[in-house]
C-alpha cells in the first residue's frame, strides 16, 4: 500500500531528519531550562493554571464533578497521569512537548520533501515513460 | 533544502517555542495536525480500513484536548473522495469507518457527559461562552473578556455559570449555560444589524492596527 512517493522521499533523508529533530529539541530544551530557572514554571494564572488545578483535582481522586465537562478534559487527565508517574512538576510535560516539537519539525521536513521533491520527480518519470509510447504512435 | 529551511523555521518560530514549554495542549494538536496532513499527502491509494479507523481515533481523542482538530475531518473526507484512488463502495466504507473512529475516539467525553452527568454534550459545554466572548458588544476579535466575566479561565467559567443561573433563576445544566451564552451572542446579531456592523468594524480596525504594527 505504501506508494513509490514515500520511498522516493525516505531513504537518504534519515540522518537529516534526525539532525532536524535534535536541533529543534535542543532549541526547545534551551527555552525550557530557562523557564525552569525562573519563577514562572509553576502556573500562576490563565489557561495553564486552569489545566494544572484540574489535573491536581483528578490526581487527588476527584475524577468528575458529575456535570458535563466545561472545558476540554483530555489535557487535564493527561497532566494528571504524568504527575502520577513522575511526580508534580510542570517540567516533565514541557519535556514531552519539546520532544513532540522535534517530531513536528521532522513531519514538516518530510511533508516538504513529498510535495516539493518526490511528487515532481514522480510526475517527471511518468511523463518520460509516456513519451516513447506517444512517439511510437 | 526547502524542507530543511521549513523545519529550521519551525525551530525558531516563537509561538511554537512558547506553547511547547507551558501547560497547554497546543503542541499536541500541532503534532497530530501535521501528522494527519502528511498522511493525506503520502498516500495515493485509499489506505486500509484499519488505518482509516486509526486516523478517526486520533482525531476523536485529540478533539477531547483541542476541538480545532475536528476541522481536519472535511480534509480527510475530501482525500477519500477525491485524492485517494479506490472504488466508490470502498470510499463510502472508508468514510463511515473514519467517522466511526472519531466518535469512538471521543467516546470518553460524550459517555461521561451523557451517562455520568446526564447532559447532552458531545465534548464540552463551554462553546456558548466562547461564542459570547467573540460576539459581544465590546468584542475586538482578540481575546478580551467582556464586562461581567473575570479574566482567567477558571474565574471566567465560574462567572459564566453563576451569571446564567442568576438570569434563569435556577440551577442550570452545563448545556443550558452554554445555550444561554450562545443566545446572548446571537441576540446581538438579530437585534441590531448596526451594532453587529459596529462590532465587526471594530474587530477589523483592531486587526488592521495590529497588522500595521
Amino acid at each position: 500500500m505504501l506508494p513509490k512517493l514515500v520511498s522516493l522521499a525516505r531513504s537518504p533523508t534519515l540522518p537529516v531528519a534526525w539532525g532536524l529533530f535534535l536541533v529543534v529539541l535542543a532549541v526547545r530544551l534551551f527555552c525550557l531550562f530557562q523557564l525552569a530557572d525562573s519563577q514562572f514554571l509553576i502556573p500562576q494564572g490563565g489557561d495553564m493554571l486552569f489545566y494544572n488545578d484540574w489535573a491536581l483535582r483528578i490526581l487527588h481522586g476527584q475524577w468528575t464533578d458529575h456535570t458535563a465537562f466545561y472545558g476540554l478534559p483530555l489535557y487535564a487527565y493527561l497532566l494528571a497521569g504524568i504527575y502520577k508517574v513522575f511526580g508534580f512538576s510542570p517540567f516533565i510535560p514541557g519535556l514531552i512537548q519539546s520532544i513532540l516539537e522535534g517530531g513536528t519539525a521532522v513531519i514538516i521536513y518530510r511533508l516538504a520533501l513529498l510535495v516539493l521533491v518526490a511528487r515532481p520527480l514522480l510526475h517527471l518519470r511518468q511523463r518520460r515513460r509516456r513519451a516513447p509510447a506517444i512517439a511510437r504512435r | 533544502m526547502i524542507g530543511v529551511l521549513a523545519a529550521i523555521g519551525w525551530a525558531f518560530f516563537q509561538p511554537a517555542e512558547s506553547y511547547s514549554i507551558i501547560l497547554m495542549p497546543t503542541t499536541w494538536l500541532v503534532f497530530v495536525f501535521w501528522y494527519l496532513v502528511w498522511s493525506v499527502v503520502r498516500y495515493r491509494e485509499l489506505p486500509s480500513l484499519g488505518r482509516l479507523l486509526s486516523y478517526g481515533l486520533v482525531v476523536g481523542i485529540t478533539a477531547m484536548g483541542i476541538a480545532t482538530i475536528l476541522l481536519l475531518i472535511p480534509l480527510l473526507l475530501l482525500a477519500i473522495l477525491l485524492r485517494w484512488k479506490s472504488t466508490t463502495s470502498w470510499r463510502a466504507l472508508g468514510m463511515a469507518v473514519l467517522l466511526g473512529g472519531v466518535l469512538l475516539g471521543a467516546s470518553p467525553a460524550w459517555i461521561h457527559n451523557y451517562f455520568v452527568a446526564h447532559d447532552r454534550v458531545f465534548l464540552s459545554a463551554h462553546s456558548g461562552v466562547n461564542f459570547w466572548i467573540g460576539n459581544n458588544p465590546v468584542a475586538t476579535g482578540y481575546p478580551k473578556f467582556p464586562p461581567g466575566l473575570h479574566a482567567g479561565q477558571e474565574a471566567m467559567l465560574k462567572d459564566s455559570i453563576t451569571t446564567a443561573e442568576k438570569a434563569a433563576g435556577r440551577s442550570l445544566k452545563r448545556s443550558e449555560v452554554s445555550a444561554y451564552w450562545a443566545q446572548q451572542g446571537t441576540r446581538l446579531d438579530r437585534e441590531s444589524s448596526t451594532r453587529l456592523a459596529q462590532v465587526s468594524r471594530s474587530k477589523d480596525q483592531e486587526l488592521l492596527e495590529r497588522l500595521s504594527v
